[in-house]
């Protein structure tokens, strides 16, 4: 059943993208054009219908025209007819066979009624049957035209010019070159050369209709691959920002165009540490925001792999100038907030100054920038520090904001993003953020937006004040098992987890508690301590086994391959296996003559 | 560990309290494999079990293995957090549980 509908959606999925092939969209665009030239032919032949009675009434017709008049008559009402007949029932496959099959009758019965000088007549199914714009139409209709030309002329003159030359005792040769010589031959041509231009011109419309499709279909996935990549970059863009209690804080991005070069990004280093980035990619769409996912996962895996704020963004710069070569860069303003402390450490990169808020007054931080990032290997990068008191606060924004531009030109400018700021300098990180917005579009007003706009408004709420845990220390045995479970799920509890996180982890522990005991000290008699730390830190529930045993990475141990009967995997792994399921991660290091192994679970 | 034992027409229930882990399986699989010598059919009744690890899988594990000529285990009243580890080690798939 589950696959019967894996199936439906995989087909609908598929039948999404599927590209039309080429021969249905030509079809698509012939049976449109089918139409139109159907009317247009329909509106030719009441034309020629006009003609014929004028032909008729002027009496131009010489040579016993009055002998055929009936015939002339016949194929008119023909003609007529089919016009009706076509107009009425509207366009089908067979419409354009019959109105160009009526005009070409007519024209032949008019040149074989009348002389050389109606033989121009034979040009307008020709003509005509262009409006259709398909080779094989076009090339019958000439064929055929010519046929009846070639009859016309036996009718009219052919027959003549024979048996009169016969009469005069011409010899075959004689007469068949006489023939020729008629003006008959001149006409012939002239219409041969007149449908090779119009032959052309149906072969080179519908190749130009099928280039035109083509670009237009190009187009329509370039559009849908620009908004996959659109909703691709606000997916990275974070919008539940960590450390909630000890930093408030809000952003907000509008693209100038469907995918921009603009970020911001949060994120926790460390247990005590808060990040704040905001960068601006030099250009737009596409390109630029494929760097800016680069350099924003670059500099996130520097700056989390700790160390020195300078020394990390000069080695995630290394790393992007290694690679850009697109030659772009970006501007970062990027600092690291320690929590406890409310000290922060910044590294600017040829961004624009951030507002610092400061017993209630916001001020410009003026700092001498560094180079721009990503664009050459070797720079070097100054870490800079300032202080943040609860109620302070930081506010980030790219060019976008103060060069936001009314229709006059005037921009936005940092005064009034200043005078802004200053009237919210006690609010929270939503609100300056939602006051800003509404100030610029109010200056702005109908003028269209030239740059991204992006802004990331940082509170300092509360310092961090959770002690790390510095654990229980038993002797790893079945005593030991109790009292290290039961702090476990005291702190667990008392830090406010779920009684479905505390369970999982209690499992989780078991096993690895029970490792420590049958594989670290295998001798019963000698058993060593075990030390368990237990933090609940950012929402996270972090749990640290540390034991003096022989050296042990349970990790290493092959999963029991689920497959398998389960009563073949009778020893081993399955433990380690639940434990791996349970937590987010799972890690374990030989210190000295420690095994520490940490567990981690996202609440 | 304190395991409940209540027997009626053949059919023994275990129920055993608490957590069954490292320590407390081997109590666990001293009942069974007693209990498993009489018994037509056994029943656990986990009402009372908050979680189990893997050694109370191999435990349950054992009991199935002894029931297998009879009528095999079956596990009743399996609360979500011993659901959860059921699934995740695909117990669930291979132990009768109501």
């Amino acid at each position: 059943m589950a696959e019967t509908t894996d199936e439906t959606k995989r087909t609908r999925f598929c039948s999404m993208f599927k590209k039309p092939s080429d021969s249905e969209i030509l079809d698509e665009i012939v049976q449109y054009r089918d139409g139109r030239a159907d009317r247009i032919v329909e509106i030719i032949i009441v034309a020629v219908l006009v003609m014929n009675v004028a032909w008729i009434f002027t009496g131009e017709g010489r040579y016993g025209v009055a002998d055929y008049i009936d015939l002339v008559y016949l194929t008119m009402a023909f003609m007529a007819s089919s016009a009706i007949i076509c107009f009425l029932l509207g366009s089908h496959w067979w419409t354009k066979y019959l109105l160009i099959g009526s005009i070409l009758i007519n024209s032949f019965t008019i040149i074989a009624v009348m002389d050389y000088s109606m033989m121009i007549l034979m040009l307008l199914p020709v003509v005509s049957s262009c409006l259709y714009y398909r080779i094989n139409f076009i090339m019958g209709t000439i064929v055929i035209g010519a046929l009846l030309m070639l009859a016309g002329l036996l009718i009219y003159d052919g027959l003549e010019t024979i048996i009169i030359g016969m009469y005069q005792g011409m010899t075959r040769w004689d007469r068949l070159f006489s023939l020729i010589k008629t003006f008959y031959t001149v006409d012939l041509l002239i219409y041969l050369l007149v449908c090779i231009p119009c032959y052309y011109s149906v072969k080179i419309g519908i190749t130009d209709s099928k280039w035109q499709s083509d670009l237009m279909r190009e187009r329509t996935g370039i559009e849908k691959e620009m908004s996959n990549a659109r909703g691709i970059q606000q997916g990275l863009l974070i919008t539940d920002f960590p450390c909630k209690p000890y930093c408030d804080v809000s952003s907000s991005m509008s693209a100038a165009k469907e995918v921009g070069g603009d970020f911001y990004d949060c994120f926790v280093v460390g247990d005590e540490h808060l990040a704040v980035v905001i960068a601006d990619v030099s250009g737009k769409g596409l390109p630029a925001s494929l760097f800016m996912a680069t350099s924003m996962a670059l500099i996130r895996s520097n700056v989390q792999a700790g160390g020195d704020l300078d020394k990390a963004m000069e080695k995630a710069n290394r790393e992007l100038s290694a690679n850009n070569s697109m030659k772009y860069f970006v501007t970062v303003w990027i600092g690291v907030i320690n929590l406890r402390t409310g000290d922060v450490t910044y590294v600017n990169a040829g961004h624009n100054p951030p507002f610092i808020r400061k017993g209630g007054k916001y001020e410009m931080l003026r700092s001498q920038p560094d180079f721009v990032f990503g664009r050459k290997k070797r720079m070097s990068y100054n870490r800079h520090h300032l202080h943040l008191d609860v109620g302070d606060g930081i506010f980030l924004y790219t060019d976008g904001v103060t060069e936001a531009a009314r229709t006059d030109g005037d921009m936005f400018k940092e005064d009034r993003l200043e005078k802004s700021l200053s009237s919210v300098a006690d609010a929270g990180s939503a609100e300056t953020i939602a006051k800003v917005k509404s100030d610029v579009s109010d200056f702005v007003g109908s003028a269209d937006q030239s740059d991204d706009m992006t802004m990331m408004s940082i509170v300092y709420t509360h310092p961090y004040d959770i002690e790390p845990d510095e654990g229980i220390r038993v002797r790893a045995d079945n005593q030991g098992y109790e009292k290290v479970m039961g702090r476990i799920k005291q702190r667990m509890s008392e830090a406010g987890c779920s009684a479905r996180t505390i369970t999982e982890m209690e499992t989780a522990c078991s096993e690895i508690y029970a490792n420590i005991d049958m594989y670290a000290y295998k001798d019963e008699e000698e058993k060593g301590d075990v030390l368990v730390t237990t933090d609940v830190i950012n929402g996270a529930v972090r749990i640290t086994f540390t034991d003096w045993g022989i050296p042990f990475n349970p990790l290493e141990r092959e999963d029991p391959d689920p497959i398998l009967s389960f009563k073949e995997r009778r020893k081993g792994g399955l433990g380690i296996m639940l434990v791996k399921k349970i937590c987010d991660d799972v890690s374990y290091v030989r210190e000295g003559d420690r095994n520490i192994l940490k567990l981690e679970k996202e609440m | 560990m304190e395991i409940g034992i209540e027997k009626k027409d053949g059919m023994t229930t275990i129920s055993p309290k608490g957590n069954i882990d490292y320590v407390t399986a081997p109590e666990l699989d001293e009942v069974v494999e007693r209990e498993a010598a009489s018994a037509a059919s056994l029943i656990f009744d986990m009402s009372n079990v908050s979680y189990i690890s893997s050694a109370g899988l191999r435990s349950l594990l054992n009991a199935d293995e002894l029931m297998e000529d009879k009528n095999g285990i079956k596990l009743v009243n399996v609360n979500k957090e011993v659901k959860a580890v059921l699934d995740m080690t695909n117990f669930s798939g291979l132990l009768k549980i109501e």
